[in-house]
């Protein structure tokens, strides 16, 4: 969906990321030092910068400042409150502790993008469409008929494709936190997704953890 | 009420007391002076008068008549001559007979005695202070008195004008004086309210606040030490913040340490568990993650051996100077010939003393650092040279490093490598475990470095390995 720049001096860490993001869907390209990352940044378009705040040659900071127009989310292990608001006053759109979880990372991804990027998201599977900006499902040229929250759990599901979510998670992320359902409230849900997209073999179910949307 | 403002009050009390009750005495004196005089000079005046005018009156009454007009001309002319501030009457037989005074006065027994003798009193009359003088006329007038009175108003003016001016001269010189006395006391008392000022400062938190010392009295001896107090507490203060910088370091830097080889395993847990993965992947992602928890096992371990030599009792005792660097080199055989590099130890020195443990790790730790900052084909020399109380010194041809990296290197977690890359290793906890061994053995740490050249590392030992005490138990 998006082309991404990596920027993290960790291997391991910078490969995780990039890994994730091809999960769900982005493009992106890998480096892993600071002079590198300002060279790049202004030759290319890219829609998102993940800049790392340690970096060898110039540090996340300067690299912020030598850059322009394109969306950046800093990584760091600096969690202080002062570090926080310091990297966003930098011009940051948003600041990610290590260590982080996956789907905090792609969901904040998913966030900035959502703010930076004109024109319609939409994903296409099979013969169905999902457009996640005016929130409307066809299949077949047919439109479908949705609840909200079926819609959400839809949402929830595509940008965390190729990932198994727990029904715990999905709770979280589809109804809220504060919603105090049953785990079987997911499941009934999964079934009427399954059956309403023709998405029996996309949505698998996981072994004892949830289900994942293959795609 | 202020210091100042109570001997100023006080002061000018007591001088208002003194100097008014002086003035007052003084002129009491010269009224009591002056009136005696009077009197002296009124007796003096009385005694002629009667003399004169009982020769007169005696003449009148030996040529016979009638004696009462003769007398009264003779008085009158008497009176009229002394008529200016003077005023005659005369008695007989205590009766007035004639004068101008009003007869209770005349009459008064206080005048008068039995045996003659000339008496005075001062009494008012019509408002006025008259010094009467009596006495009776001598023999054989005897039956006859002459009250003589002279007015005393001009006394009482003048006394009256002294008074007056007295009191303006009493107001001005208090006025002057409280002026004067205002701001001498001000100024006496302006170091103390500086050095009130100064406290009142420092207790805000202006530490540097000094307080500025005039003169040699007891006041600047009191600023003098003030300050000295100031300085010793802003030196206490810049310690502990110094210290509770150092700690915070610390922990920001242990909490960095760990997230990065957190972000790692975690990441790649969520990614084994939730990603469909070929067997390559699943194989790749678990070696991140032991790698990871690998360095978070080393950080452990070198934390421990930092709390281990801090507060660890170590037992000294003379350590073989070529022992130690033969099991030194044997440790780090491993690492050495996988790099390529050189190794030579050489000892003019015996023994030190030490624990031998402990200095095997020191200098396994540097050698370490040697190695990972030497390129393929350098040489690294460890040697023990026979200078003061003997010295271990380490020497490599590696990248070096600048004066100020040099100076915060034995900091825990200070990383030449500001990107803190794992490629050349470790927390950063090396040296400062180092650091933390030669201050148990009471010995210096000396970096000497130039990039590009190397780095030459000396641990200086201060006591000498016959004079050493048994143990050092801990110090925290």
């Amino acid at each position: 969906m998006s082309y991404i720049l990596i920027v993290e001096d960790d291997k391991p860490i910078n490969e995780l990321i990039a890994r994730n993001l091809k999960l769900v869907g982005h493009t992106c390209e890998q480096i892993y030092d600071g002079l590198q990352a300002v060279t790049l940044a202004n030759t290319k378009t890219y829609d998102l910068i993940l800049l790392d705040v340690m970096l060898p040659g110039l540090d996340g900071f300067e690299v912020i400042q030598k850059i322009s127009s394109t969306p950046v989310i800093f990584l760091t292990a600096k969690g202080g409150i002062g570090d926080r608001i310091h990297g966003l006053n930098m011009g940051a759109d948003d600041y990610i502790v290590k260590p982080f979880d996956t789907l905090e990372l792609l969901a904040r991804v998913a966030a900035v993008l959502r703010r930076t990027m004109k024109g319609t998201l939409t994903y296409t599977a099979d013969d169905t469409t999902v457009d996640l900006t005016g929130r409307k499902v066809v299949v077949c040229g047919m439109v479908i008929d949705m609840t909200p929250r079926e819609f959400e759990l839809l949402e929830v599901l595509i940008c965390n494709r190729n990932i198994a979510l727990s029904r715990e998670k999905l709770l979280q992320l589809a109804w809220g936190y504060d919603f105090m359902g049953d785990t079987r409230t997911v499941d009934a849900h999964i079934q009427k997704l399954r059956r309403k997209l023709g998405w029996e073999n996309r949505i698998k179910t996981v072994y004892k953890l949830g289900y994942r949307l293959e795609g | 009420m202020k210091f100042w403002q109570k001997a100023f009050v006080l002061t000018l009390l007591l001088f208002v007391v003194a100097f008014d009750t002086g003035i007052y005495l003084i002129a009491d004196y010269s009224y009591r002076f002056s009136l005696q005089n009077y009197r002296e000079r009124s007796f003096g005046e009385h005694y002629f008068i009667a003399t004169s005018f009982s020769t007169d009156l005696s003449a009148i009454l030996k040529r016979g008549g009638d004696q009462t007009i003769a007398i009264q001309s003779l008085f009158s002319a008497y009176d009229s001559y002394y008529n200016k501030n003077i005023s005659l009457s005369l008695l007989r037989s205590g009766k007035l007979l004639f004068g101008n005074m009003p007869q209770s006065v005349v009459e008064d027994e206080k005048l008068h005695n039995l045996n003659g003798e000339r008496r005075s009193m001062i009494q008012n009359v019509e408002g006025e202070k008259h010094l009467f003088v009596s006495g009776s006329l001598p023999d054989p007038l005897k039956e006859y008195t002459l009250v003589y009175a002279y007015d005393l108003s001009v006394v009482v003016q003048s006394q009256a004008e002294l008074t007056k001016f007295l009191i303006g001269v009493s107001v001005a010189i208090t006025s002057l004086l409280a002026l004067l006395l205002f701001l001498i006391f001000k100024k006496l008392t302006r170091p103390i309210n500086e050095l009130q000022n100064a406290t009142a400062r420092i207790i805000t938190g202006e530490y540097g606040h000094r307080v500025q010392v005039y003169g040699r009295d007891e006041i600047a001896e009191l600023a003098k030490s003030f300050n000295l107090m100031a300085g010793e507490v802003e030196s206490r203060i810049e310690e502990l913040r110094l210290s509770a910088e150092h700690k915070q370091q610390f922990i920001d830097n242990l909490a960095h340490e760990l997230s990065t080889p957190l972000t790692t395993i975690k990441g790649y847990a969520q990614y084994l568990q939730q990603v469909d993965l070929t067997e390559d992947e699943r194989i790749e992602s678990l070696s991140y993650i032991l790698s990871d928890v690998n360095r978070i096992q080393v950080m452990a371990s070198k934390l421990l051996d930092l709390a281990l030599t801090r507060s660890g009792v170590i037992e000294f005792q003379e350590v073989q100077v070529s022992s130690l660097l033969a099991r030194v080199s044997d440790e780090m055989k491993m690492k050495l010939d996988q790099k390529g590099l050189r190794f030579s130890t050489q000892s003019p020195l015996e023994t030190v003393w030490g624990d031998g443990f402990l200095l095997e790790i020191l200098l396994c730790n540097l050698v370490d650092n040697a190695i990972k900052a030497s390129t393929d084909g350098c040489t690294i020399w460890l040697s023990g040279l026979d200078e003061n109380n003997g010295v271990l010194e380490i020497r490599d041809e590696g990248k070096g490093m600048n004066a100020n990296e040099a100076l915060n290197v034995t900091q825990a977690f200070y990383r030449v490598d500001k990107a803190r890359s794992r490629e050349t290793g470790g927390a950063g906890l090396g040296l400062a475990l180092c650091k933390q061994i030669a201050d148990r053995h009471k010995a210096s740490l000396e970096i000497l470095s130039d990039i590009g050249k190397g780095t030459r590392i000396r641990l200086c030992f201060t006591t000498s390995s016959q004079l050493g005490d048994k143990t050092i138990t801990s110090t925290d």
